[in-house]
């Protein structure tokens, strides 16, 4: 067996990217233990109390991307009495006292409070990413820190997340005259969105891909919206049906026409009469179609448009 | 240092082992460390690459003819005629075919590549052996590495189970 020096098996390990993988790897020798612990970039904890965050730090001391899990899936039932634990507090302490340079947070099903996100947008000058996927305990205030001070950020996602609602102001929060915004999905958020803040950040952020809204967007500024976004990829609308704002649909019908990129589409909460024009629109691009929250779309408005979707990958019913 | 071959510069490369290989300058500098030997002025005669014997180097000096970039007469495949994206699916494919050699032969050009720090061949065989050993048992790991187990059996069960509970 030819001797492998240190630098060798660290390139070597550059090239394995599975957790599982690179937990076998831990496990060959010791030397291969260390090399992989200082090389791990990205680690993935499956539940919060299953580690001390303080060891996660001390093995893989170069993360910059850090996935927790917290509840148990049944807390998504209600069936997790309130108090039960999972704060994400003394994971972003101990990763603001040992990983400053952290790009990536993912937390799912945690308690993240705004003190925590205040905490997070001060210890953390190159975060990329955040997201909160049905997390709790914090506000729009929260939401507005970290818009104002992670100026690098690209993603923020609060996927099914309950946030608490204290005014409008957070969406304006994010950096002038350019965001570096590429994701964006506020679909939980129960609450007014302020039409002008948010033309205005989506206009500034020229590389927006993915932007998923909440239900307190109309169609009108949807139409505005998608004409300044002519790179979205993805698009959660958000859309309800208010008979009062059938006027500013043929806008929008003609913007989503302008979306060549958009592949992806999400977020109807009503009206099969509005959608099905929009899914006409776009079907040659299609490939995700989520209608899982449109209770009220029955097959037959499906039939019509569904086989002109051929590029269709994912359908979500 | 030799030239021939329309003011080509050539390079002497010696192995421990005594053969001599005569490459072209702009072959030998694939290797960073023998540009870097070669920018400093230190490789006014042979070059002698400690550790590597004749039958690895010539494996290497053939990675890096095939490699080095073609510019102008100098390459055997002309670049100006033949479009990138299909010089670069030929390489892909001469490399797949180069890199099927025994696992000892790997391991040589693993080390080979490191310590003369050739990034396109230290990439090749490194991502052949990690596909190698992906999905395998550790003890088909180890025993594919020649690795010596030196965890106490308590260590390696602290490790595993911090890995099964922690960090899948």
């Amino acid at each position: 067996m030819p001797y492998f020096p240190d630098e060798v098996v660290e390139h070597i390990l550059g090239f394995v990217s599975s957790y599982r993988d690179r937990d076998a790897a831990s496990l060959v020798c010791h030397a291969w233990y260390r090399i992989e612990g200082l090389t791990r970039r990205s680690v993935f904890i499956s539940n919060c109390y299953a580690v001390r965050p303080e060891r996660v730090h001390a093995r893989f001391p170069c993360l910059r991307s850090l996935t927790v899990k917290g509840k148990p899936r049944f807390a998504d039932f209600n069936l997790v009495p309130a108090g039960w634990g999972a704060s994400a507090e003394p994971w972003v302490d101990a990763c603001a006292r040992a990983c400053p340079g952290l790009e990536e947070l993912r937390l799912k099903r945690m308690v993240v409070t705004d003190g925590c996100l205040n905490h997070l947008a001060h210890s953390f000058p190159n975060l990329r990413s955040l997201v909160l996927v049905s997390c709790e305990g914090f506000s729009t205030d929260g939401l507005a820190t970290i818009a104002t001070n992670c100026r690098f950020l690209k993603e923020l996602d609060l996927q099914g997340s309950q946030v608490e609602f204290r005014g409008r102001h957070w969406l304006s929060c994010f950096p002038k005259p350019s965001t570096s915004l590429e994701s964006l999905n506020f679909a939980c958020l129960d609450g007014a969105v302020s039409a002008n803040a948010l033309e205005s950040l989506v206009a500034r952020s020229p590389n927006l891909k993915s932007l998923r809204l909440n239900r307190a967007v109309p169609p009108a500024v949807l139409a505005k919206i998608l004409t300044s976004a002519p790179k979205l990829v993805d698009l959660g609308t958000g859309l309800v049906a208010q008979s009062n704002n059938a006027g500013a649909l043929p806008s929008l019908y003609s913007a989503i026409q302008q979306c060549t990129s958009l592949n992806s589409l999400s977020g109807f909460w009503d009206s099969p009469r509005w959608i099905t024009p929009i899914i006409h629109y776009i079907c040659k691009n299609l490939t995700c179609l989520n209608l899982s929250y449109a209770p009220m779309f029955r097959t037959v408005d499906l039939i019509g448009t569904i086989h002109q979707c051929q590029n269709l990958r994912h359908l979500w019913y | 240092m030799a030239t021939r071959e329309a003011g080509k510069k050539m390079i002497m490369l010696k192995s421990p082992d005594g053969m001599e290989f005569e490459v072209e300058e702009a072959v030998a500098m694939e290797s960073q460390t023998i540009r870097k030997m070669i920018e400093d002025d230190c490789a006014d005669t042979a070059i002698l690459i400690p550790n590597i014997n004749s039958k690895i180097l010539s494996r290497v000096i053939e990675y890096c003819n095939k490699h080095v970039p073609t510019t102008g007469a100098t390459g055997a495949a002309a670049s100006d005629t033949v479009a990138p994206a299909a010089l670069a699916e030929d390489l892909k494919i001469w490399d797949a075919e180069f890199i099927k050699v025994n696992r000892a032969t790997r391991f040589n050009l693993i080390q080979a590549a490191s310590y003369l720090n050739i990034k396109g061949l230290l990439d090749l065989t490194s991502q052949t052996t990690i596909d190698t050993i992906s999905d395998n048992s550790l003890e088909e790991i180890r025993s594919f590495l020649s690795t010596k187990n030196d965890y106490l059996p308590e260590e390696e069960q602290t490790i595993r189970r911090e890995n099964q509970w922690a960090f899948q």
